[in-house]
């Protein structure tokens, strides 16, 4: 595998930013934890942000190897600082998960959105849950997202608790619930309650809800809640219908088969219609 | 109109906020002790931070006529950290004895998670112990059940409920707190928690009683005459002046004179200022400018 993003890097990287590398390679053994912070620091320097966009023969590899794990997005600095980190698992467990955890605890907000992914890439990854469960506590928006979003590591890892807080941060910061991964596989009741109590507490206050909340609402919903997904059928907004829609897919029972068939029939937008069909098609599976 | 801002974080803000402040009425505030917007790598951090709020940021409030009082306390987004807790709540007993230290604050619950509990019924047992009341922050997601969660704390460990101010509140949690005898804050905020028409409403509705207003202006989108602009539009939709009154000067000033650090009578009138005085050989002035000195 790290031949594989070694040869991603170099023919991406410039003359220059590939020759820094290499000279930044041979400071990991033996580690200089200054120098190695100062590498980790100058990726974005010497080797730019440019996102990797795999080519199609090059995704069909990292498929193989990483079927889990989007790296379409990681900036050529990020894929580096990655390298780096792998390539300091020689050392002493103890001493690896210390010299990790200070990268990510030194370094600028950008240098802990590389390590929030690059996280995926480690041996004993699991160690390395508190600060990734810490990260979520961030204000900084693009911070939150590295950790919430095209990341599989919170389905993997994280506690239902600290999933369950970090998809109502993301709700509440306007992120795509489409993009917290293995999101479907972490559904649970608490999350359900908790998200639906956000969206009452949003129209106590009269506000708008985030629409894809239904979505995490759906799935586990206890019965006296459901009213409030039926009423976003009915909401001007196709956003809501469509999400409201789609989400009573999870929900196998009479009432919201019937629900979803009465606002097929005065439907007009496609997409709605489209998501209802599917909602129905998968009640009767 | 005299203002009592109880909840404003003023290492975040300007001279010119705090001039326009002074202008708008307000003549004291408190400033609780909170995270930095990202987390501190060790204790000293905290150490200079508490200093701060006793030290400089009080002088720099004085020299615009403010009365500036502060609340210590690990906040909970930072209780997460086991090392950095201990070492941070055992520094607390030397702060909470200190001057102008009106409450134990910001604490309360953010993730909602086992270590936030233990290091917020700690420090509800600190406050019983140094004899102080408490500023508890409900958190910004899954509020209700935090607000809940934070109310049966206090019951469980024996807090007096008069000595507890439950910040951050919305139409969903305000009934519950007035429910108990705990003192209900709501934060008016630009764009999230409460705003100036919802505060209007929900003050026709429940009255004045152990009602509270802040703007909890810090480094991020706030605005530190949010409590003014409430009045104003208080006073405006037809609310009495001596219900506005009790909701900014005197419920902030019994609650917090609960401390015995604040003088009820020493604070009523705006302080005067000298700006030729310094702190620690610093001043509010730069080079050429006038200091305002009243007598």
């Amino acid at each position: 595998m790290i031949d594989f993003l070694t040869e991603t890097l170099r023919s991406r990287a410039s003359t220059r930013g590939w020759t820094w590398f290499r000279r930044a390679c041979r400071t990991t053994a033996p580690v200089d934890l200054n120098r190695l912070l100062g590498n980790y620091a100058g990726a974005s320097f010497w080797l730019g942000k440019k996102a990797l966009a795999l080519d199609s023969r090059e995704t069909r590899r990292w498929k193989s190897l990483r079927p889990d794990l989007p790296v379409d997005h990681w900036g050529l600095d990020e894929l580096a600082r990655a390298i780096l980190l792998l390539k300091i698992a020689y050392l002493p467990p103890g001493e690896y998960v210390e010299t990790v955890l200070e990268c990510y605890q030194q370094g600028d907000s950008r240098e802990q959105q590389s390590w929030l992914r690059g996280l995926n890439l480690l041996p004993g990854r699991g160690r390395f849950l508190d600060a990734a469960i810490d990260a979520c506590r961030t204000n900084i928006v693009p911070l939150l997202e590295a950790i919430a979003c095209e990341n599989p590591y919170p389905a993997a890892h994280f506690p239902e608790l600290n999933f369950n807080q970090m998809v109502l941060k993301s709700l509440f910061n306007a992120i795509s619930m489409e993009r917290i991964l293995g999101l479907e596989s972490r559904f649970n009741p608490e999350l359900s309650r908790m998200a639906d109590d956000y969206a009452s507490e949003r129209e106590a206050a009269g506000r708008d809800v985030p629409p894809d909340i239904w979505w995490v609402v759906a799935p586990r919903i206890s019965r006296e809640r459901i009213g409030r997904i039926y009423s976003y059928l009915q909401r001007g907004n196709s956003r809501h219908r469509y999400w409201a829609s789609r989400s009573l897919g999870y929900v196998r029972d009479e009432r919201s088969r019937l629900e979803l068939e009465r606002r097929r029939d005065i439907e007009t937008d496609d997409r709605v219609l489209a998501a209802i069909d599917a909602s129905l098609a998968k009640m009767v599976q | 109109m005299k203002i009592f801002d109880p909840h404003i974080h003023m290492t975040s803000r300007t001279t010119d906020d705090y001039a326009s402040m002074a202008q708008n009425g307000i003549l004291a505030i408190v400033e609780p002790s909170f995270w930095l917007g990202q987390p501190r790598t060790n204790v000293g951090s905290f150490i200079d931070y508490f200093n701060s709020l006793l030290g400089w940021e009080r002088f720099r409030a004085s020299q615009f006529g403010i009365r500036h009082f502060c609340t210590i306390g690990l906040n909970p987004k930072e209780a997460n950290n086991p090392k950095l807790s201990e070492e941070v709540i055992s520094l607390l007993p030397r702060y909470l004895q200190k001057d102008g230290v009106v409450a134990v604050g910001e604490i309360g619950y953010d993730d909602q998670t086992d270590a936030e509990e233990r290091i917020f019924a700690r420090q509800l047992e600190l406050a019983m112990e140094m004899d102080l009341p408490v500023l508890v922050h409900t958190p910004h997601r899954d509020k209700k059940r935090g607000t809940i969660r934070s109310l049966d704390l206090i019951r469980s460990v024996g807090f007096p409920e008069e000595r507890a101010l439950i910040d951050h509140n919305t139409e969903e949690t305000l009934p519950l707190v007035l429910d108990t005898g705990c003192w209900a804050g709501h934060t008016i905020y630009p764009h999230t928690k409460m705003d100036e028409v919802r505060m209007v409403k929900l003050v026709k509705e429940y009255g004045s009683e152990r009602i509270l207003i802040n703007s909890a202006a810090d480094w991020g989108i706030s605005d530190p005459l949010k409590v003014p602009k409430t009045t104003d539009l208080m006073l405006e939709s037809g609310i009495t002046l001596q219900t506005i009154r009790t909701i900014v000067w005197d419920n902030p000033a019994h609650f917090f004179s609960q401390s015995r650090r604040l003088d009820l009578a020493g604070i009523d009138t705006r302080p005067s200022i000298d700006q030729t005085e310094f702190y620690g050989g610093s001043t509010v002035l730069r080079g050429g400018q006038t200091p305002v000195v009243e007598s």
